[in-house]
């Protein structure tokens, strides 16, 4: 057995200061180059093969390494390189510009209309390759060889029922290949292992490669060794699994048989999460607890507190925890988890899950099936196995509607028109909306049509066969999982900014049509000039009390009737090619991106600043404390987001002192739950720590901040987002 | 409208999602106007019953926004900003126009219909977490008659209700609030009435009155005891033994003092009085927690 803390500092930075062997194949520019050969001469393969085959390549001849300290030891060389994140690989860059080179080649027109909407900030419609869901339950339940050997029976029985056309036989010609190198992969890695003398490791390896797990090791190091050959290419694992559903049998057997005891698996799980957290994944490497176990009782066990608690004794913010939360999860495990926020570890989401299961009602899936679901990335919810779920189709930006609608359809960054012209000078504020509307729906059909045309081509862009081949559907159907080889194909789209444009929309009511205090061709202009000569007035509207996220039924009302109208739009709406749309409500770093190319707003902001982000108030806006804020979110039908709604909730630390401090925080997360809200997640910090951490960065290293779905380091962030922060810490002291 | 919900009251402010104001989840309005002068007093806003124009001079960036809109109190010029306040009618429109809250006008008035209203907004939360809304300041029982109104319109959307008070007041005072009030917080500072005359202005015998008052009535009761290094160290054990004879007290609080509302006093250009006194130490603290405990009281760390 290894000792974590005797290994620790071998892999902290296992990654970062990798021991690739030389003898044991080539070094990534060798690699890169016989592997570009398939890309760029390629010889009349097909997409899928020209995958397969390159996979193969890495898989049999890149460098590999055997950490001989850690029980977790396996590891590539594929050339990437580390920063805050693990940077592209040569493999996924030669992806990318793949996918580049076909869209633009393919529907130029399209291509260039996306363009412009990504530079305007209005939607960004992406095929989205790199959410990956794999049905972990089937990884686990077959393991490597089985996941090769059902596609060699599902090819033979297409073979013996007559239904094996030339695409289905590439389809499994190509997963078959993939597996075999994998377990070439697998045997060199065993080699390795004998060599450098990891015998625990080399055994498990050994095992994998011949069966399915049987041990919570092998089990969990099957995690990691799958989710390494997935991400080879352009996608990633966006979740581990729900691990507590997933290693319970295993961790049973292993302490009744005597494997293992408690504290082994704790040492297990050290060296699973140091690894996670050393691999450095771009916006930090998911994994799920909670939820519900096969009787429907709560998933949380023994395991799932020992696992925790090892997470927060390690104090790391990678992987982050996506926690499942119902009525059966045990107020014990939900107070432990606030502890660990106030501690400043706060890479945690906690969603609800008879929200999520209600929202997928919506899209017509029904509970026994969504009770599987697994959050993804960020936070959006999928079902493994059951949905291609494409969770990240585009992000529409609500605050860019008011500026087009103000602006009678004109972008002011392009100084041109998107979609439509509208009356630049409607009556009434009733009008304005209703044009305001319009441009939301220009955007919708716009992202819309975009995905449907991109989707057409995905599967000539970015075949997955090692993913395809974790999932029942594909298998059956002998199609890959870019070729609409699952049975239910939904696609997703994010509607963002809602702060931002309730309250432009407000000031335009107030200050235009109510007042008068400007006309709207005066705003417009005005807007235009990003609030040159206009500092009086865009004074007055930034102080002015009426802003979303403070409990205002005007604004509430508002908020909720824009949402109303976009899941008219989106919610089950057919995407074209099998499935429907799903919506979700977060906006990762687009509030930056999309507030880049969006011109000045009605609600005081300025030209290119960054918009409001998830369901949060617009900066400074919080006015009125957390519990106003949560009436504010609860106003929002929330069942519309099978996509995932975050809620940010950013607390003193003095709010949540004590034993009292976490169970009212608790309660009120509880509570949000039962009156509807999706989830939550929460940033624990004063803003004298902020700007302690900003003056002295060396004294603050580990000092982290939730962004989105993800954590930064606060040092690491520039100047003006760390004012941000220190301006909603002020707001909330 | 009824006319007693009407009744106007100056408050300065809310403040939700509050922990330390009583059971559960508070939300909690402060009133203006106080008879106590404790020196070491982190609301001095609440203070003077009257309304008060608070200029912080770091955070102003001499836009002259303020001069724009009322040029008899505010001349900027040159990189200063002079204030004329014996001209400053408290309209509060130069707040209302500054860009970086330098300038805040405390104070402001409030029908009890009004105040209700938002204060029960979060009664969902109350429910969850056994809370409710707290009144304090200030001192709210110089607003008796408006405070009663508020909480007899809480008491009646099933609110929970708690009045955070020095019960300086007159008994009538009292009387007004006590049907409509679950539990009172309640401070005391000293057990020697030179002492707390010399430190708060008054002496301590009606508080201690109506202490005694409120517990023969049955009336829960929060008692917190600030600590301060230096003034009143000695007092714990008195306070102590006075306490332990109490059968309605749910518990005493121990505050430590602290000394962040230096920025506050500066902006109503007010002298912090205790501008030398150390912080207490976490030992202390600990020490004062079990001495009340030695005496048979229930401490109450948040």
């Amino acid at each position: 057995m290894f000792c974590y803390s005797r290994s620790e500092a071998y892999v902290a930075h296992e990654y970062e200061h990798p021991h690739f062997s030389p003898e044991s194949g080539l070094s990534a520019e060798e690699l890169e180059k016989k592997v570009r050969t398939f890309f760029d001469a390629p010889a009349g393969l097909s997409p899928v093969m020209q995958r397969a085959q390159s996979f193969a390549v890495i898989m049999r001849e890149a460098r590999i390494e055997v950490n001989p300290h850690t029980p977790f030891a396996d590891k590539i060389d594929l050339g990437i390189r580390y920063g805050t994140w693990a940077g592209p690989s040569f493999y996924e860059r030669i992806y990318v510009q793949r996918y580049e080179r076909i869209f633009s080649e393919r529907i130029p027109q399209e291509w260039k209309q996306r363009e412009f909407a990504r530079r305007a900030g209005i939607s960004i419609p992406d095929t989205d390759f790199w959410h990956t869901c794999p049905d972990w339950g089937a990884v686990m339940e077959l393991g490597i060889p089985g996941l090769r050997e059902r596609l060699v029976a599902a090819r033979a029985q297409k073979a013996a029922s007559g239904e094996l056309d030339g695409e289905r036989a590439e389809f499994y010609d190509a997963a078959i290949l993939c597996y075999d190198a994998i377990l070439d992969y697998m045997a060199r890695l065993h080699a390795e292992a004998c060599r450098v003398g990891n015998a625990e490791f080399a055994q498990c390896i050994r095992a994998l490669s011949e069966h399915a797990p049987r041990t919570l090791y092998q089990a969990m190091e099957l995690s990691l060794f799958y989710m390494s050959v997935e991400e080879i290419g352009r996608e990633r694992c966006r979740s581990l699994g729900d691990l507590d559903v997933l290693y319970a049998p295993f961790y049973r057997a292993d302490l009744e048989s005597g494997r293992l005891k408690k504290e082994d698996v704790r040492e297990l799980f050290r060296f699973f999460f140091a690894k996670i957290h050393a691999g450095k994944r771009y916006a930090d490497q998911p994994v799920c607890f909670g939820g519900y176990d096969e009787h429907g009782e709560t998933a949380v066990s023994d395991l799932t507190l020992l696992a925790l608690e090892t997470y927060r004794e390690l104090r790391i913010s990678n992987p982050k925890l996506h926690i499942r939360w119902n009525e059966k999860f045990p107020d014990a495990a939900l107070h432990l988890l606030v502890e660990m926020m106030r501690e400043g570890n706060n890479s945690i989401v906690i969603l609800n899950d008879e929200a999520v299961m209600r929202a997928y009602e919506k899209i017509g899936i029904p509970r026994q099936i969504s009770v599987r679901y697994l959050p993804l990335g960020c936070y959006e919810p999928a079902i493994p196995g059951y949905e291609d779920a494409r969770i990240c189709g585009s992000w529409i930006n609500l605050a860019k509607g008011v500026e087009l609608a103000v602006h009678g359809g004109l972008d002011s960054g392009s100084g041109e028109y998107f979609m439509l012209r509208t009356d630049p000078a409607p009556a009434t504020f009733e009008q304005f909306y209703a044009i305001y509307l319009e441009h939301l729906k220009s955007f919708v059909d716009f992202t819309m049509d975009n995905i449907l045309k991109q989707v057409r081509y995905s599967y000539e862009v970015n075949p997955h066969p090692v993913y395809s081949a974790t999932l029942q559907d594909c298998v059956e159907n002998g199609r890959d999982v870019f070729n609409n080889g699952m049975n239910v194909r939904n696609s997703s789209i994010k509607v963002f900014a809602v702060a931002s444009a309730v309250d432009s929309l407000l000031a335009i009511k107030h200050y235009v049509y109510e007042e008068g205090a400007i006309t709207l061709p005066a705003l417009s202009a005005l807007l235009r000039d990003d609030w040159r000569g206009g500092e009086d007035l865009r004074m007055r509207i930034v102080k002015d009390a009426r802003k979303w996220g403070n409990g205002l039924p005007e604004a509430d009302l508002l908020a909720r009737d824009i949402y109303r109208h976009m899941e008219e739009w989106i919610v089950g709406a057919p995407n074209g090619y099998g499935g429907v749309y799903r919506m979700g409500a977060d906006s990762v770093n687009f509030s930056e991106v999309y507030g880049r190319g969006t011109g000045a707003t009605p609600d005081g902001r300025r030209a290119g600043q960054p918009l409001s982000t998830n369901l949060r108030p617009v900066n400074g806006m919080e006015r009125s404390g957390l519990t106003a804020f949560l009436r504010s979110a609860l106003a929002i039908d929330q069942s519309a987001f099978a996509d995932g709604a975050p809620l940010d909730i950013m607390l003193h630390p003095s709010a949540v002192e004590g034993e009292k401090g976490v169970r009212t925080l608790a309660a009120v997360i509880k509570k949000y739950f039962e009156e509807g809200g999706v989830s939550v997640q929460c940033n624990i910090v004063g803003a004298e720590t902020l700007l302690a951490a900003q003056r002295s960065p060396e004294l603050y290293p580990d000092l982290q901040i939730r962004v989105c779905g993800w954590n930064e380091y606060f040092v690491n962030m520039s100047k003006s987002v760390q004012q941000d922060f220190i301006d909603r810490a002020r707001g909330i002291a | 409208m009824g006319k007693e919900a009407a009744i106007r009251g100056r408050i300065t402010g809310i403040k939700r999602y509050e922990i330390h104001d009583g059971d559960g989840l508070r939300t909690t309005a402060f009133l203006k106007g106080c008879p106590l002068r404790c020196r070491w007093c982190h609301n001095p806003e609440n203070l003077q019953r009257g309304k008060q124009l608070g200029y912080y001079a770091e955070k102003c960036i001499h836009c002259g926004a303020c001069a724009k809109v009322c040029a008899k109190v505010h001349h900027v010029a040159a990189g200063e900003h002079t204030l004329r306040l014996d001209a400053c009618d408290l309209c509060g429109k130069c707040a209302q126009v500054c860009p970086r809250g330098a300038l805040t006008l405390f104070g402001e008035d409030i029908s009890a219909q009004e105040l209700a209203r938002q204060l029960a907004q979060d009664k969902l939360f109350y429910d969850a977490t056994g809370g409710g809304a707290t009144l304090s300041g200030g001192e709210p029982l110089m607003q008796a008659e408006f405070c009663a109104q508020v909480l007899r319109l809480l008491k009646e959307e099933g609110v929970s209700t708690a009045v955070d008070t020095c019960l300086y007041a007159p008994r009538g005072a009292l009387d007004m609030v006590l049907p409509f009030t679950d539990t009172f917080l309640v401070d005391i500072k000293a057990m020697d009435s030179a002492l707390h005359k010399k430190w708060t202005g008054v002496e301590n015998e009606r508080i201690l009155e109506n202490i005694l008052y409120l517990d023969g009535l049955g009336k829960a009761m929060e008692v917190r005891v600030p600590f301060i290094p230096g003034i009143n160290d000695r007092e714990m054990e008195p306070i102590a033994w006075f306490l332990r004879g109490l059968r309605s007290l749910k518990g005493v609080k121990v505050l430590a003092y602290h000394a962040l509302s230096g920025a506050k006093y500066q902006a109503l250009r007010m002298q912090y009085p205790l501008e030398d006194t150390r912080l207490p130490t976490k030992e202390e603290i600990a020490l004062v927690n079990a001495v009340m405990r030695g005496y048979g009281l229930r401490t109450v760390e948040v």
